[in-house]
């Protein structure tokens, strides 16, 4: 069979995940404002995927690679089809956005208008916005011989203007500016809500940057670069420093999408592309708003609790310690549903604790203002032993990163930048206390990072244990993380790069084994993205020996199931909704004898190769029926289930009457 | 309770933290580092000055684990690899300069000591150690150090060059076949422990006893069927033959992949296998016990258990048991020595606030009286001399080389001439130590001309004191003393000359 027939390229398929986040963005049972929200979403994914995905496939293309990759495309085909197939899902992305969505917002009387179209005192309103606030802040810039053309790093949007003088053609960038939002608010009678986006307001002053010029063409161009950094992190002796200094060189990085105003003049297109080092092919014309992101201020800013999810308070579990409730019993967090505040709580009790002797932490994604970080460094101040393994590398973080990382030293934690060419994905927690004059152990173990404003829209699950094996063996993994020591065999963890893909690997042959002597067979996981070309290998040849294979896959999927002969045994459903899911939870039936467990991983290379990650297993009983319950449910949604269907695509599952929405269903079940 | 050993082995660096929980030792932290000190050791002689770094280095990172679980008692050791450095002070000195860590660098006798110890106490309750003869293999990268125990005390402690990693470099030598190098090495290792057969000819060995850390965890790996017995593997001679077969027709490389064995251990694991079967060549054994434990856990044990306490007294007896050990396998006249080191041992409570002795003389003294005579092994006429370097070469535990010196230098005083300037052993000594010397061999004198026959005459000791500071020893006997009293007034000279007071013997019928 061929390659192409067997996997779905990961890039393709990550490109249908984003689909249905667009899907959700049209779909009118959403409430209008989430629905912008999905806009917004589709619109960021969709850059990052252009920054790094399509920059790596155009870098190979250009440096004459000429090989299949693991999914059996040749560079050349694989830009192509992307190209094609997003240059569909932006066509559709603005139908919606200026279809169904402004419809909607506008019988909600929201509306984003341009400038013509306001009343004559919003008009004055927006003007004073102009002169008090954008102009003095924007700075034009010419190019011509004495100036070259400026550096605009990623994600700009900018005005190309061609202004003449004295008969004379030149130049001018005017970029949006950054540091305030691109939408404004505008006063509005009654419940009316006018927003204006500032790219209009510039566009109409323009001839105040430039006096004494006229403005032949001014067009707006959105540049994106290409965000892959690269550390030769075996030769950088400071990692910190590395990374910095790799990402100075983002702004000047590879263009790989520039979009522009439909109608833009050909000269001034010409002109610009030269700049930018960019191909005329390539550029996406739009007729619409560029760079749809600034729909996260208008879902923030209005304030219309009606047309977005209902709210709801995600339940707390009652006690007065948290190391006491660690202690009496494990306990797992299923977020958002469940609250978030245990973990905090954990940190921060043990910040404030004097019994507390050590913190130690993986932390890879966090929030700004977080209360994590402050009682990191609240307990570094008060001469605990902390530890945090950050890793930089977390992509678009980075500069977020080093900027905590370096607050987290100054406050006496003990900082370090991951291993080379690893990264920490591990979500771990590990706490030391005296109690009675003995040591006491706590852990904490996730799906999900340790970022308070995700866990409100992300699914994870956190694991709370004070089960002496466990921290033995997370206290063994910071070891190994600091260079602290050699590892050491584990009790309860596996882990990633060493033998977590083996691991796997094991339990799917006994469901093989089982299913050939039992007839049970039966694996169901729950994922993030399922793209590592061995392991779906492997589950080909479970199903080939008739294991049942349910795989609850949220994004990437490039296993292509319900193949007769190849897959026909395995299901793949995709979940999108209200709350990203997020949790890694595994189950194999084992002879009817299940075992569950969960993992900061996905099924993809890069996770089993090259990236520290753990796999855990929930032995305590009531822990296990309440994962497994987790699990069961996912498997009866009919709202937002999608499944992949063996010629590739992916459709809503039909069912006739009421439909089970699994995340709906969480947060009544929790508040129950 | 907490405690935590960080041992600087010769192939690796290891700390271990931990707790009593009841009367086991509870492992709460390990942390682990690759350092080849014995690499460069047991080839070149010496610790390159990057390697002391890198072991520096190694040592901050575990202050701050020990910090992490506020940990105080703390005790850092060495072995083999730093022991033999020819640079060890300097080795010494940086470390302690870097991180603060004095470390305790062990002799075979010292390791012997704590294994001999843990052993007891770990398996008090399941197997009779104080009513069994056993042989206690310890297997570093080092060395191979072997005691023999007799009914819980130790006899003898001696320790071969024959460690893991030694045997390693020894293979890596050899230019020939596979079989051919591991026949080598079968030779090479009988013939190092040739000594060990002869010395313990006369003694049944109820059991022998391999204590391992880091090889048994792998054995299952090459030998899926072998189970473990609650604490122990139970290795029968086929089997040990089994894994030696089986490890014998792979290299390294092989080895690893093969049986999932990391390259650090399976470098050395058939150096590993060779040593356990080898080991049941000593005595026709039917099994060899392979315990899974390592010297920091019974230091680690040592210290929360706080055999420190009786620690005195086990030193005492335990010396003493391998002193009983020496004379016997040195031929001496064992009634004698133990009846002189009875007599010294009262001597001694009777001088010891007027010749300002302390405790510790005490073990000196008692070492000394028990082995003053070893040197007619090599010739009576100046046996002296002879037991002087006799006894500085014995490896005694837990007394440092300098302690056994002192030891060496009371006995050959107990005759002839007094300390010269000649003398280069009691040269070495502090000024202190000297007159301590001086002291106690006069003690040692006395002692040894009361039993000037060999016949154990005096059946019970006095000694009492004038105003003025002269004693009068009284022995009881009721036997002709003429030869001892004669022998006293020659011997008493030094003591006199030392003490400035007079020495007077009187001789009472027995009671």
């Amino acid at each position: 069979m061929e390659i192409k027939e067997k996997f779905i390229h990961r890039d393709l398929s990550w490109l249908e995940f984003n689909r249905r986040v667009l899907e959700e963005a049209g779909d009118e049972r959403n409430p209008i404002l989430e629905r912008i929200k999905f806009l917004a979403i589709f619109t960021s994914n969709l850059d990052e995927f252009f920054m790094v995905r399509m920059s790596g496939a155009k870098k190979l293309l250009s440096s004459g690679y000429n090989k299949r990759d693991q999914f059996g495309f040749y560079p050349q085909e694989l830009v192509a089809e992307i190209k094609t197939r997003t240059d569909e899902l932006v066509k559709k992305f603005y139908g919606i956005y200026e279809g169904s969505v402004r419809d909607a917002l506008e019988k909600e009387k929201i509306f984003i208008k341009k400038p013509e179209n306001l009343s004559p005192e919003q008009k004055k309103y927006v003007q004073r916005f102009f002169d008090t606030t954008l102009y003095p802040i924007i700075t034009p810039m010419a190019v011509d011989g004495g100036h070259p053309f400026p550096v605009l790093p990623s994600r700009t949007i900018a005005f190309a203007a061609n202004i003449i003088r004295s008969e004379k053609n030149h130049l001018a960038i005017i970029p949006i500016p950054t540091s305030v939002p691109r939408l404004l608010k505008v006063p509005a009678e009654g419940d009316e809500s006018v927003y204006v986006l500032t790219d209009y307001l510039i566009k109409e002053n323009l001839d105040k940057f430039f006096k004494g010029y006229k403005i032949q063409d001014a067009s707006l161009f959105r540049v994106l670069r290409d965000s892959e950094l690269e550390v030769d992190e075996g030769f950088a002796p400071d990692l910190l420093k590395a990374l910095e200094k790799e990402l100075k060189k983002r702004s000047s990085a590879k263009a790989v999408y520039l979009q522009m105003a439909e109608g833009t003049n050909p000269e001034l297109l010409e002109v610009l592309c030269n700049g930018i080092d960019f191909s005329k092919e390539e550029v996406v014309f739009t007729s619409s708003d560029l760079d749809l992101t600034f729909l996260y201020d208008l879902y923030a800013w209005t304030d219309k609790p009606q047309l977005r999810y209902p709210s709801f308070t995600s339940v707390k579990s009652a006690y007065e310690n948290i190391f006491d409730k660690i202690k009496e019993e494990d306990f797992i967090i299923h977020v958002p549903f469940q609250s978030f505040m245990p973990t905090c709580e954990l940190i921060t009790e043990a910040a404030r604790d004097p019994d507390v002797l050590a913190i130690k932490m993986t932390l890879y994604r966090t929030n700004e203002d977080s209360a994590i970080i402050k009682a990191l460094m609240e307990a570094a101040k008060k001469r605990k032993q902390v530890t945090v393994v950050v890793e930089i590398k977390a992509r678009f973080e980075e500069e977020k990163n080093i900027q905590w990382s370096r607050e987290l030293e100054q406050a006496g934690c003990h900082v370090i930048y991951g291993i080379a060419g690893l990264k920490i994905h591990s979500k771990m927690t590990l706490i030391v206390r005296k109690e009675e004059g003995r040591i006491r152990r706590y852990v904490h173990l996730a799906t999900g990072n340790y970022n308070e404003k995700t866990a409100n829209v992300y699914t994870d699950i956190g694991f709370f244990t004070a089960n002496d094996d466990f921290a033995r063996d997370i206290a063994d993994v910071f070891n190994v993380i600091t260079g602290y020591s050699l590892p050491s065999p584990w009790k309860r963890v596996i882990s990633s790069p060493h033998d977590l893909r083996k691991y796997f690997f094991d339990l799917i042959d006994k469901e093989i084994e089982a299913q050939e002597k039992h007839k049970n067979g039966l694996i169901i996981a729950k994922m993030n993205a399922l793209e590592d070309t061995q392991i779906i290998e492997k589950l080909y040849t479970a199903s080939q020996a008739g294991v049942k294979i349910k795989l609850i896959v949220r994004g990437i999927c490039s296993l292509v199931p319900g193949v007769d002969g190849l897959s026909e045994n395995i299901e793949v459903r995709s979940i999108v909704g209200r709350f990203l899911e997020h949790s890694r939870i595994f189950y194999f039936n084992n002879n009817s004898n299940g075992r569950v467990f969960l993992s900061s991983a996905d099924w993809m290379t890069r996770n089993f190769d090259r990236r520290i990650e753990l796999l855990f297993e929930i032995t305590k009983p009531e822990i296990k029926s309440h994962v497994q319950f987790i699990l069961d449910s996912y498997l009866k949604d009919t709202r937002k289930a999608r499944v992949l269907k063996s010629d590739r695509s992916y459709g809503r599952v039909k069912k006739e009457g009421e439909t089970f929405d699994v995340q709906e269903y969480f947060i009544n079940h929790y508040t129950r | 309770m907490r405690a935590a050993v960080i041992d600087v082995g010769s192939s690796t660096i290891k700390l271990l933290i931990a707790e009593s929980h009841g009367e086991n030792v509870k492992i709460i932290e390990s942390l682990k580092n690759l350092i080849p000190l014995g690499k460069h050791v047991f080839l070149k002689g010496r610790i390159p000055q990057s390697i002391i770094n890198q072991t520096a280095a190694v040592l901050l990172k575990y202050k701050e684990a020990l910090k992490e679980y506020d940990v105080e008692n703390v005790m850092v050791i060495a072995t083999t690899a730093v022991r033999e450095a020819r640079n060890r002070d300097i080795f010494l000195d940086t470390v302690l300069r870097k991180t603060g860590f004095k470390i305790d660098v062990l002799n075979a006798g010292d390791v012997v000591y704590y294994i001999d110890y843990f052993l007891s106490h770990k398996l008090k309750k399941t197997y009779p150690v104080d009513k069994k003869n056993l042989l206690i293999a310890e297997l570093g990268a080092g060395s191979l150090d072997i005691s023999v125990m007799e009914k819980g005390l130790t006899l003898m402690n001696i320790g071969f060059p024959i460690g893991t990693l030694r045997l390693q470099q020894f293979m890596e030598s050899l230019d020939g076949s596979l079989q051919e190098v591991h026949e080598a090495t079968e030779e090479y290792i009988e013939n190092e422990i040739f000594l060990l057969k002869k010395n313990n000819a006369n003694l049944t060995i109820d059991d022998i006893i391999l204590i391992d850390e880091n090889y048994s965890v792998f054995i299952q790996n090459v030998l899926p069927n072998k189970r473990r017995d609650s604490d122990f593997f139970k290795f029968k001679a086929t089997e040990a033959q089994e894994l030696l077969t089986r490890l014998r027709q792979m290299n390294v490389e092989e080895i690893a992949n093969t049986y999932n064995i990391p390259t650090d251990i399976s470098s050395t694991i058939t150096g590993f296998a060779i040593i356990l079967n080898t080991l049941f060549k000593f005595n026709k054994n039917e099994y060899v016990y392979i315990l899974e434990a390592s010297l920091s856990e019974a230091i680690l044990a040592h210290l929360l258990f706080k055999f420190d306490l009786a620690e005195d007294d086990n030193k005492l007896s335990q010396l003493v048991s391998v002193a009983h050990f020496l004379c016997r396998k040195y031929d001496m006249d064992l009634n004698h020595l133990k009846h002189v080191a009875s007599m010294t041992q009262e001597l001694f409570k009777a001088f010891k606030g007027s010749l300002g002795l302390e405790d510790k003389d005490l073990l000196y003294l008692l070492l000394a009286s028990y082995l003053h005579d070893i040197g007619m092994f090599v010739n009576n006429r100046a046996h002296h001399k002879h037991s002087e370097y006799i006894i500085s070469s014995l490896n005694l535990f837990r007394l440092t080389e300098h302690e056994i010196n002192i030891i060496a230098c009371i006995a050959r005083y107990h005759r002839r001439s007094a300390p010269l300037k000649t003398h280069l052993l009691y040269n070495a000594l502090a000024s202190t130590e000297q007159i301590s010397v001086q002291k106690l061999s006069a003690l040692l004198r006395i002692a040894n001309s009361l039993d000037r026959s060999h016949k154990q005459k005096v059946k019970k000791l006095e000694v009492k004191f004038n105003a003025a500071g002269d004693a009068t020893i009284v022995a009881y006997t009721h036997e002709n003393f003429l030869l001892e009293k004669e022998n006293f007034l020659e011997k008493k000279e030094l003591f006199e000359e030392i003490t400035g007071n007079k020495l007077t013997l009187t001789v009472r019928a027995q009671d």
